[in-house]
């Protein structure tokens, strides 16, 4: 049955998109475009077929031409991968052998009637590299296909919706409309599905329905900039008949019901907010009436704009029953956030944040209330007027955790410190370094805490080089960590470096090395991963964009634990093109 | 979405694809003509990049992290706590030494102010504590809203990378 509701929306589509274009016929030419109206401010000219077709197939002339119908465009890739793996294998992502890959990106824009156009879009991939996809054969990866112009949208395919962030805000595959009648109006409507049936995962088809309509008050006020009330509402749905013999799989049912507003005065001040009540039944082919849970969510951000900065207050309030399948929420929350942003001066700004917030609220099924409260600021600072580039920026947060139990079993502090300096030394060359400590401590099993110090610190060059461009960027850095329970150290040491140099206008050569090197206080832990790589790219043709990319790879992990060591060989020949 | 098998041999038709790639390139070029200016991108190559610069910036402050490099590249108004993602990501970093990060890109969709980007990725890490090798593979969705000339991380659906 959902099936026949996505094949009738794609024929309502594609049947809309045929009534839109057809105001005029001829008998000799079928015009897609409009009537006689192609001086009318914004509708587009008419077009005949062959006009059309040699537009779409012209690869030659520019693509923005104003006197373009439309056009074809998009990019191939063609790559093949020699891995040779030697030591322990199950430690590698790679398999021994040669692996293939295709992709084509097409995309079509054709202008339709009035001032509609048409964007489709194709993604296609095959290859037998395992690490991309399971399964061998040619895999459409994305399709869409979209019909609009500056006010109404319809789109099928692979989309990604927005309605609020109770209700909606996912990627799905099937029909979206969105349309604006007027300035005053606003409405949005998907019909899709979610994901497919995948027995291995235990998941059935679930499908989705919702609608969003929106409306703006007071345009013409001098007090209110922005007045909008809007309501939504979506559902999902499991569909059980999609796998034949499913006895664990739980064919779950949720909607969620939401009505949210933005009001703003003088773009000084302005509140959002948003309240939803969701359903939610986890299995509905096991379960009663009695099982439907209900719950309910709320929340609400003031924003108070001043000369110099931004004060702004969340509240939200999500009951432990609250569900959105399609929406965003952290369930059985109750949470207090302040942040202020000020401008000190012209060298230096200020943002200071507080938050507070508990679970355990009425309904919750965990057995304590954990509380959290956070504090963070930070100043971001330019020391001198004549560098404006050199930017200082020290942070401090701290984060308290309690639990109301006997004991207080989660009672822990997190206390986050550092800076970090950025800067131009000059034309070709930029620095920064930056140091952060950080300090866990479990105050319930002090066996838990740890502490960090990180230090890092990256240096970026470009200069000629036998008269040719040559970069490179150094950025080596390190930790140490201790602990409560080990008198030894965890000493880490990073470095990576990378550049590209320009061998010539048509090739360029880029390479890098990183190695991390662990020195670990646990007994056998010790181990140190290098990992190089070099890659020629040849630029073959420059009006397609062609390049042709000779890459080598050489990791080794070596550990003090030989048994776990393994060398990784790469060897990769990439062509692309665009069109 | 639905998708079928058209050649049989994949080593047979990764030549043959090469072997046209570079055919029409060679044809593109050879035809004189005077377009002005870059080629046009449609959609599709633009987000797709857009999408992998984001998911490039994100992983980049992570494989080196300090907090406030990656408080950067998360929106204002992440949902549904951005503190509350910040301060896992943080936790789970002092958990273990990032050995190796891979990904790969299934869909990139743009719709007004968003890009989500679907991908697949694996991780290899080694524990404090341990001595031994962990490799974790998953499937994500980021959604990544335009703040600032930037694409900054609003929204994650699936396996969490960090």
């Amino acid at each position: 049955m959902s099936k026949k509701i996505i094949y009738f929306c794609v024929f309502y589509i594609l049947a809309g998109f045929l009534w839109i274009t057809s105001t005029a016929f001829a008998a000799e030419v079928f015009y897609l475009g409009g009537g006689a109206s192609a001086g009318t401010t914004g509708q587009n000219t008419s077009f005949s077929l062959s006009k059309r077709f040699h537009d779409l197939f012209d690869l030659n002339t520019d693509k923005n031409s104003p006197d373009r119908s439309g056009f074809i465009s998009g990019n191939i890739l063609a790559e093949m991968d020699w891995n040779n793996v030697s030591g322990n294998k199950s430690k590698s992502f790679l398999r021994e052998g040669v692996d293939y890959l295709g992709e084509l990106n097409l995309n079509i824009q054709e202008k339709l009637g009035g001032n509609y156009h048409f964007e489709g879009q194709w993604f296609l991939r095959r290859t037998d590299n395992f690490r991309i996809e399971q399964r061998h054969d040619l895999r459409l990866k994305q399709l869409s296909l979209k019909v609009l112009n500056d006010k109404n949208l319809f789109e099928f395919g692979d989309l990604y919706a927005d309605f609020s962030p109770y209700v909606m805000g996912t990627s799905l595959e099937g029909l979206h409309m969105d349309l604006k009648p007027d300035n005053t109006q606003h409405y949005k409507f998907v019909a899709s599905r979610k994901n497919e049936a995948d027995e291995a995962a235990d998941l059935f088809e679930r499908y989705v329905v919702g609608f969003k309509a929106d409306h703006r008050f007071l345009q013409d006020s001098k007090t209110l900039s922005n007045f909008r009330i809007g309501i939504q509402a979506a559902t999902s749905q499991d569909d059980s008949s999609t796998i034949s013999y499913a006895p664990t799989t739980k064919d779950m049912r949720n909607a969620v019901f939401s009505i949210d507003g933005e009001i703003a005065w003088y773009k000084l001040f302005s509140v959002a907010f948003e309240l939803a009540r969701s359903l939610f039944l986890e299995d509905e082919d096991a379960a009663g009436s009695q099982d439907q849970s209900y719950g309910t969510a709320f929340r609400v951000q003031p924003v108070l704009t001043f000369a110099k900065g931004t004060l702004r207050y969340l509240y939200q309030y999500v009951q432990p029953k609250f569900r959105t399948d399609t929406g965003s929420a952290a369930y059985d929350k109750i949470q207090h956030q302040l942040t202020w942003n000020y401008i000190l001066n012209e060298k230096a700004s200020l943002s200071l944040s507080e938050n507070y917030y508990w679970d355990h609220l009425t309904g919750s099924s965990l057995v304590k209330r954990t509380v959290n409260d956070e504090k963070y600021a930070s100043i971001t600072f330019k020391p001198s007027l004549a560098r404006p580039e050199l930017t200082v920026r020290p942070y401090f947060n701290y984060f308290m955790r309690d639990s109301d139990d006997l004991g207080n079993s989660l009672e822990a502090t997190t206390t986050t410190a550092g800076f970090s300096v950025n800067d131009r030394w000059n034309e070709s060359t930029t620095y920064g370094f930056g140091y952060e400590y950080r300090a866990f401590a479990d105050l319930a099993a002090h066996a838990l805490s740890d502490y960090f110090h990180r230090f890092n610190f990256n240096i970026g060059h470009e200069q000629k080089f036998f008269n040719r461009r040559l970069y490179y960027s150094f950025e080596p850095g390190f930790d140490i960590r201790t602990t409560k329970t080990d008198r030894n150290k965890d000493v880490n040491l990073i470095f990576s470096s990378s550049g590209q140099y320009d061998i010539s206008k048509n090739v360029v050569t880029r390479f890098g090395y990183n190695v991390i090197d662990t020195n670990s206080a646990r007994a056998n832990a010790n181990f140190i991963n290098h990992r190089t790589y070099g890659e020629l790219d040849f630029l073959l043709f420059r009006r397609s964009n062609t390049h042709m990319i000779m890459r080598g790879e050489r990791n080794i992990y070596g550990h003090e634990d030989g048994t776990q060591e393994y060398k990784e060989t790469r060897a990769v020949l990439k062509v692309t093109t665009q069109f | 979405m639905r998708y079928s098998k058209l050649l049989p041999s994949f080593n047979a038709e990764f030549l043959l694809v090469l072997l046209v790639a570079l055919l029409a390139c060679g044809h593109l070029s050879a035809c004189a003509g005077t377009m002005a200016g870059a080629k046009a991108e449609g959609p599709g190559i633009n987000t797709r990049a857009a999408g992998k610069t984001a998911l490039d910036g994100i992983f980049g402050s992570y494989r080196i992290f300090d907090r406030n490099s990656f408080m950067g590249r998360v929106a204002q108004n992440f949902i549904p706590d951005r503190n509350a993602f910040i301060n896992r990501v943080a936790q789970n970093f002092a958990k273990d030494v990032l050995i190796e990060f891979n990904y790969f890109v299934d869909t990139a969709i743009r719709q007004e102010g968003y890009l989500s980007i679907g991908f697949h990725w694996e991780k290899k890490t080694q524990p404090y504590g341990s001595s031994a090798l962990v490799l974790i593979k998953g499937k994500t969705e980021f959604v990544f809203s335009y703040e600032g000339e930037k694409w900054l991380l609003y929204q994650m659906r699936g396996d969490d990378p960090f």
